[in-house]
């Protein structure tokens, strides 16, 4: 008979394990697109790094609270949205961009700078919703999970972020994107669950 | 107005001009830094309340053994008893992997089943690739010559992170340190090899109840 041995104090039960698959199959469901709303809307790599940490350490703790049906995505926005407005609730705000930012080059398309115009125009509200939509890919309910509200009134905002979005496009569509001075700047939403994160430039 | 010089929906330009184009994402959770989150989270007490705080996320010690073997470290293992024999065979097993690495499972025949690869094999090299970046910790690449495959993979050879397993700093998990031109039997999953009752140095017994276990 062969037998390996350790103490007891290392070992986990099979019950451990159990829980360590159900959270391998939410995070890698949920990882890839965790890791990119929150690298939209923070102010460095780093910080995207850290706050990315907290919403599956989170998550890891909760794990018994997470949906097990499709509103665990949802779920994960929630928190990282949460976990987002309360890192830059206590951070510097004078922090300056990461420098992989800074080292893009500003899109070939001339309509990127007026795109990001138009979107800073909205109100902060108008924006979250527009771009948890259209940038993180979630629908109406979705979004009802992620701000707390109604599915209804989900809807009701998205629409009218959109329309307000066009109308601040029409504006700036009478400029030929041609003639625009590309600055290499990216602005993204500045506030988040009511927190204002301050000037989000990254140039 | 007219939006002289842009024509198209909108929303659709929006879409266009996500800023998170211009920067590398992951698309799945295969990397190195993914593995070394799941590795650092997953170790963590259920009953902790801190929030992870770091000061460079992906530079700590810690984060090496989570790469090493990000399963090895779950698969560390416990109690593996095999065949009929009354005489206990004691192979032994080091724990002092530090981190998460002490967190260990039970070793069932159900779990080693399920992983991806189990073979019979002879490490045939290892490369080392330092860390980089934000991944500041080497991987262990070791290349094994197949004789005969349990479950999964195909051709005559396979590369796994063996991790500490080749560290010379290590203490040997599969009964002694993964050594150049040894013969082991080894399972493993993700990519990473698993230690401890999930793997050995050759063994003729064990060899056997892999080879019963999986139908070969």
């Amino acid at each position: 008979m062969l037998r390996t041995q350790i103490g007891v104090s290392d070992t986990i039960s099979a019950a451990q394990f159990e829980r360590v698959e159900r959270f391998r199959a939410l995070y890698d469901a949920a990882y890839p697109r965790i890791v990119a709303y929150v690298a939209r809307r923070a102010r460095s790599m780093s910080d995207s790094d850290d706050i990315v940490a907290e919403v599956f350490a989170t998550a890891w703790r909760r794990l018994d609270d997470i949906p097990t049906d499709e509103r665990s995505t949802p779920w994960f926005f929630g928190v990282a949205r949460r976990t987002l407005a309360n890192h830059y609730r206590s951070a510097d705000r004078r922090s300056r961009l990461h420098d992989r930012l800074r080292e893009q080059p500003a899109g070939s398309d001339g309509g990127f700078e007026l795109v990001h115009e138009a979107l800073d125009r909205l109100k902060p509200d108008d924006r979250e919703i527009l771009t948890l939509n259209v940038w993180d890919d979630l629908d109406s309910p979705d979004i009802a999970m992620v701000l707390g509200i109604p599915p209804t009134t989900a809807g009701v905002r998205l629409h009218r972020a959109k329309k307000r979005f066009a109308r601040e496009w029409e504006r700036r569509g009478i400029r030929n994107p041609n003639q625009v001075k590309s600055e290499g700047v990216i602005r993204t939403p500045g506030v988040v669950n009511g927190t204002e994160l301050g000037e989000v430039t990254r140039e | 107005m007219s939006r002289q010089g842009f024509e198209g929906d909108p929303i659709e330009q929006l879409r266009r001009a996500d800023p998170l184009n211009r920067l590398e994402v992951p698309n799945d959770t295969s990397g190195a830094k993914a593995r070394a989150l799941f590795q650092e989270v997953t170790s963590m007490d259920v009953m902790e309340q801190e929030p992870i705080r770091r000061q460079r996320a992906w530079a700590r010690p810690v984060a090496f053994a989570a790469s090493a073997v990000a399963v090895v470290a779950m698969a560390v293992g416990a109690y593996a008893v095999f065949g009929q024999n009354e005489t206990p065979e004691e192979i032994v097993v080091g724990a002092a992997l530090g981190g998460g690495a002490q967190m260990c499972i039970q070793y069932e025949d159900a779990i080693l089943l399920g992983l991806d690869v189990a073979f019979d094999g002879t490490l045939v090299s290892v490369e080392t690739i330092p860390g980089s970046g934000d991944i500041d910790f080497p991987q262990n690449l070791a290349t094994f010559e197949v004789h005969e495959w349990f479950k999964g993979g195909e051709g005559d050879t396979i590369t796994l992170d063996a991790g500490i397993l080749v560290d010379d700093g290590s203490i040997a998990l599969v009964g002694t340190q993964l050594e150049m031109g040894e013969r082991y039997l080894i399972s493993g999953e993700d990519g990473f090899v698993w230690a401890c009752g999930y793997s050995y140095s050759y063994d003729t017994e064990v060899a056997q109840h892999w080879a019963e276990l999986f139908g070969g």
